[in-house]
């Protein structure tokens, strides 16, 4: 092997090696923003997955049953559902633990005894 | 030395087995090549000697070297060559790079061009061993001959069964005992071998760095489409800092929808009896309060 094959043999490696270098910080940088990609997914997944968790639509589907649709009253003003569920003790103590076991979203609640009646109120915040 | 049989590869390996030249060095040479070539010192170039001496390694016999030949050399510029006989039994040569390449440089030849520099002791030594010819006519008016295994120049000789040096440098293998003068930042030192080795190496780099890349992107490219129909899908804002927020609202959404459904539970253990008559309950995510009248 002659001196000058030999030059052209080291000069490529040595560019080989720079270019691997070079390949390997933007291998690098590559796979720190894969991570960042892969974190931001798992951020959105979450997201997805805690809003399907407890639905509005789930709270709809209680109040329109037989059971307990002639005692409900909905309204809602800018900040809030307003439930006023009013009926015997049993049917109230139904009511809430249906709610409580299912996906609904619940807000802060509040029972009182009206003339031998239970009244529940519901407020959630929009 | 082909290691890949397609591609351009091969072409520069083709072109490393060029076959370089070799030349028999004397006081008395005349033609010295333009290309690289190789060179067998002539006997009148170098001192040898054989020693025992009790190291395994010609590195450990090395430092004997200069000690082994105090008194006979006149100069100090000699650098020294040991090549291992047997174990304890060393070959030690000394040699004069300066009157070497003054020689070369004087034959208008390049010092650059010279890639191995070997000892003729060491070259001839077993051909004159396998051979019937007893000497070898150097094309300069003097003899190449042995004498006790020692390779010596005499200038005459009586004997006729003589062969030519070209013919003998032809016929010859090199053998791997040489000595470079280290010119162009060592690359004589680099072995053939070593090298092709590096510059595959660095192509498998090379390939799997490529890879490595590729894979990078195309995995960027998927979880960056996904996420752009799963934002639009949620419609969710595009920034990772409105996202994080948002992550860390609907986690807390969550956390206050499984506590107000734990207070809710409680109800249920509500000893009724420590109370008087009970004016309402409230339950939120945080607690559980009772009313007296």
């Amino acid at each position: 092997m002659t001196n000058k094959t030999k030059y052209i043999l080291v000069g490529f490696f040595l560019f080989m090696l720079i270019v691997a270098i070079v390949m390997k910080i933007s291998s690098n940088r590559l796979k720190e923003e894969s991570k960042k990609y892969e974190q931001l997914f798992d951020m959105i997944s979450k997201i997805e997955h805690n809003r399907a968790l407890f639905d509005m639509k789930n709270n709809i589907k209680i109040y329109n049953t037989k059971r307990y649709k002639n005692s409900i009253k909905i309204s809602e003003n800018k900040k809030e559902h307003i439930i006023i569920f009013k009926d015997s003790l049993a049917n109230a103590n139904s009511f809430i633990r249906k709610l409580a076991n299912s996906n609904t979203v619940l807000g802060d609640i509040e029972i009182k005894e009206i003339n031998n009646k239970i009244e529940i109120t519901m407020r959630i915040k929009k | 030395m082909i290691l890949i049989k397609k591609g351009w590869f091969i072409l520069i390996l083709n072109y490393s087995e060029e076959k370089i030249e070799t030349i028999f060095l004397t006081n008395n040479t005349t033609q010295i090549p333009k290309q690289d070539f190789n060179i067998i010192l002539s006997p009148s170039f170098y001192w040898t000697k054989i020693k025992k001496i009790p190291v395994y390694t010609t590195y450990q016999a090395k430092e004997y070297a200069k000690s082994l030949f105090e008194g006979q050399l006149l100069q100090d510029d000699y650098n020294y060559f040991v090549k291992k006989i047997r174990n304890n039994e060393f070959r030690f040569f000394a040699y004069s790079p300066t009157k070497i390449k003054e020689l070369i440089k004087n034959k208008d030849a390049e010092i650059k061009n010279i890639q191995k520099i070997y000892f003729a002791q060491n070259e001839f030594e077993s051909w004159f061993n396998e051979t019937t010819h007893k000497a070898i006519d150097t094309n300069d008016g003097s003899y190449l001959t042995t004498i006790k295994n020692n390779i010596v120049l005499v200038p005459s000789l009586i004997e006729k069964n003589i062969i030519k040096i070209d013919e003998v440098i032809d016929q010859i293998q090199l053998s791997k005992n040489y000595i470079t003068f280290g010119s162009g930042f060592g690359i004589n030192k680099i072995g053939k071998k070593g090298l092709a080795i590096a510059v595959v190496a660095s192509i498998v780099l090379m390939i799997g760095m490529t890879i490595n890349i590729i894979s990078n992107i195309t995995k960027i490219n998927k979880i960056s489409n996904s996420l752009e129909k799963k934002l639009n899908k949620l419609n969710l804002p595009k920034t990772s800092f409105e996202l994080k927020a948002m992550a860390n609202e609907s986690k807390q959404k969550v956390e206050k929808q499984l506590k107000i459904r734990e207070n809710i539970k409680k109800l249920s253990s509500l000893d009724r009896t420590q109370y008087g008559k009970i004016e309402k309950i409230t339950i939120t995510s945080k607690e559980v309060l009772v009313y007296d009248k």
